[in-house]
């Protein structure tokens, strides 16, 4: 059974009767089936095992699903040609949950990969990434590299990462698990801003109070299987 | 790593890296030397070749056996210069003779009374042949004893040995050359597998398979440009070293002169080749391999 959230040609996610098990072992994700609209905002939830890190490895092409279908931005990725995959992962941007920061750079310089990779040069660049470090609170930092960071100063780094070339579509595994709370608020405040600018977001946490406070609809996963929970306030 | 770069893989903590600008210097030295020897053989032996084809030497016995040596010799000297397609005829001075003896016999070769035959250098004119044969036969009746040497004979067999040499060192570098490139794969590979994690970010954040593969190919062309200058300056200093050697026996002219400027042009693009090899062999690696990855 597929579950539709929204009503839409395209959809940015769309999963048709995915399963994924890893070797022989049991199915990790069973039968998901959903499609998030272009501009909504999600927290995907589940208790640790339920399946949310392998969920997001097959939205962010990490994976490839056992059984089933995966669109993303309309088009089959089983049949996307090699050399149009990264095209596709520069529309979405990730935080990892281990943030995937590289060592030998700057913070400066680990913001502004996605932006290299993409061809962009210049002191526009440099310019552009300085400004987003300081709005994350890391205006001091600029020059650090990770192992000098706190874990905190670490997930902003990698968060400003993922939205710098801004994002059709961003995947957040648990950003505000390393922050107190009020950062932890003000960084849902930056990916509702990047949501109010078109983006779709999909926040995975266990951070409940947060999913309480900005009541966004939930993808919820247990043993495998996907529940969606509607939330109290429209998606935009 | 001689000399550390910025880049988006962490190159510098590959051992092989490490290493790769030294094993190409060797390589390179090698490589160098051989086509150095190469160079100054095939030089050596054109003028050895030029000097051998239409000479011949007449060699009079002389000495307290050949009382009439002298007369012979102006006899044998009349009838050379009349000779169809002779140009020069000259009798070679006893210092000429002596000067010649010297690397063997060393400073005190002309001290003695050494019974030295009586020598004559005649050289035919240019696009024209001496009848050997015919010359010969007049020589042996005007002086019985004498021996007419075509020095021609020598060129074939010299020609066909400077070739077979040519051809080693060819071989030489082109074995030098594939064992650079299997070193640059096996480095590239041990990078990739090193750096395995950092390529995967990079793709996942939408780097294609070419912006990986310009990291690994400009760190190929760098290293190897590195170990390739270290090696070719040690091989001009060898080569120079040698000519030196070769100078003071006078077998070689000084090192200057053993290349032309084409040549030097040509040696001095060794270094060029070597990292463009590199950057090539790092590039079709790098590709091949993430193409079977994913």
């Amino acid at each position: 059974m597929r579950t539709d959230l929204f009503d839409g040609e395209k959809p940015v996610v769309r999963f048709d009767q995915v399963g994924m098990r890893y070797g022989a072992g049991d199915e990790v994700l069973r039968d998901i089936a959903f499609s998030l609209e272009p501009g909504s905002f999600h927290f995907l939830t589940g208790e640790s095992g339920a399946g949310k890190s392998t969920l997001m490895r097959l939205i962010y092409l990490s994976l490839r699903p056992t059984r089933g279908l995966v669109h993303l931005f309309g088009r089959d990725v089983a049949t996307l040609p090699r050399d149009k995959v990264p095209a596709m992962r520069r529309r979405i941007g990730v935080v990892y949950q281990d943030f995937q920061l590289l060592d030998h750079m700057t913070a400066i310089d680990n913001v502004a990969l996605p932006l290299r990779v993409a061809g962009a040069r210049g002191p526009d660049v440099k310019k552009h990434v300085s400004e987003l470090l300081r709005w994350v609170g890391l205006g001091e930092r600029l020059g650090a590299k990770p192992p000098t960071l706190s874990g905190g100063e670490q997930q902003r780094v990698a968060i400003a990462r993922a939205v710098i070339n801004q994002p059709d579509l961003l995947l957040a595994d648990e950003p505000t698990g390393n922050v107190d709370d009020n950062i932890g608020v003000r960084l849902i405040q930056l990916f509702e801003e990047l949501n109010r600018m078109g983006t779709t977001v999909i926040i995975a946490t266990h951070n409940f109070g947060l999913v309480d406070r900005f009541r966004y609809p939930r993808l919820d996963l247990e043993d495998g299987a996907l529940r969606i929970i509607r939330g109290q306030r429209p998606p935009c | 790593m001689l000399i550390r770069r910025q880049t988006d893989i962490p190159f510098d903590q590959d051992p092989a890296g490490r290493l790769l600008p030294w094993i190409v210097a060797i390589m390179i030295y090698l490589s160098g030397v051989a086509i150095a020897g190469a160079i100054a053989l095939n030089g050596l032996v054109s003028t050895w070749s030029s000097g051998l084809s239409g000479a011949l030497t007449i060699q009079i016995p002389a000495g307290p056996d050949s009382p009439h040596a002298q007369q012979q010799a102006g006899a044998v000297l009349a009838l050379v210069r009349k000779a169809p397609g002779v140009e020069q005829a000259r009798r070679l001075p006893r210092q000429d003779m002596l000067r010649l003896l010297r690397p063997w016999l060393g400073e005190d070769a002309g001290a003695g009374d050494l019974p030295l035959p009586i020598l004559i250098e005649v050289h035919a004119a240019p696009d024209a042949a001496i009848d050997t044969a015919a010359l010969s036969a007049k020589v042996a009746a005007a002086a019985p004893g004498a021996v007419t040497e075509n020095h021609a004979r020598w060129a074939g067999p010299l020609i066909g040995l400077a070739r077979s040499i040519w051809l080693v060192a060819l071989l030489v570098v082109a074995l030098i050359g594939l064992a650079t490139v299997i070193t640059v794969v096996f480095a590239t590979r041990t990078g990739l597998r090193i750096h395995r994690r950092v390529i995967g970010l990079l793709h996942l954040i939408g780097a294609h398979d070419r912006y990986i593969a310009r990291q690994f190919e400009r760190q190929a062309l760098w290293l190897s440009l590195q170990g390739a200058i270290i090696g070719i300056v040690f091989a001009i200093g060898t080569v120079f070293g040698i000519a030196d050697l070769a100078g003071k026996i006078e077998l070689e002219p000084a090192a200057g002169a053993i290349f032309t400027p084409v040549q030097w042009a040509i040696f001095a693009c060794v270094p060029l080749v070597a990292a463009l090899v590199a950057l090539l062999t790092a590039r079709i690696t790098v590709l091949r391999t993430l193409r079977r990855m994913t």
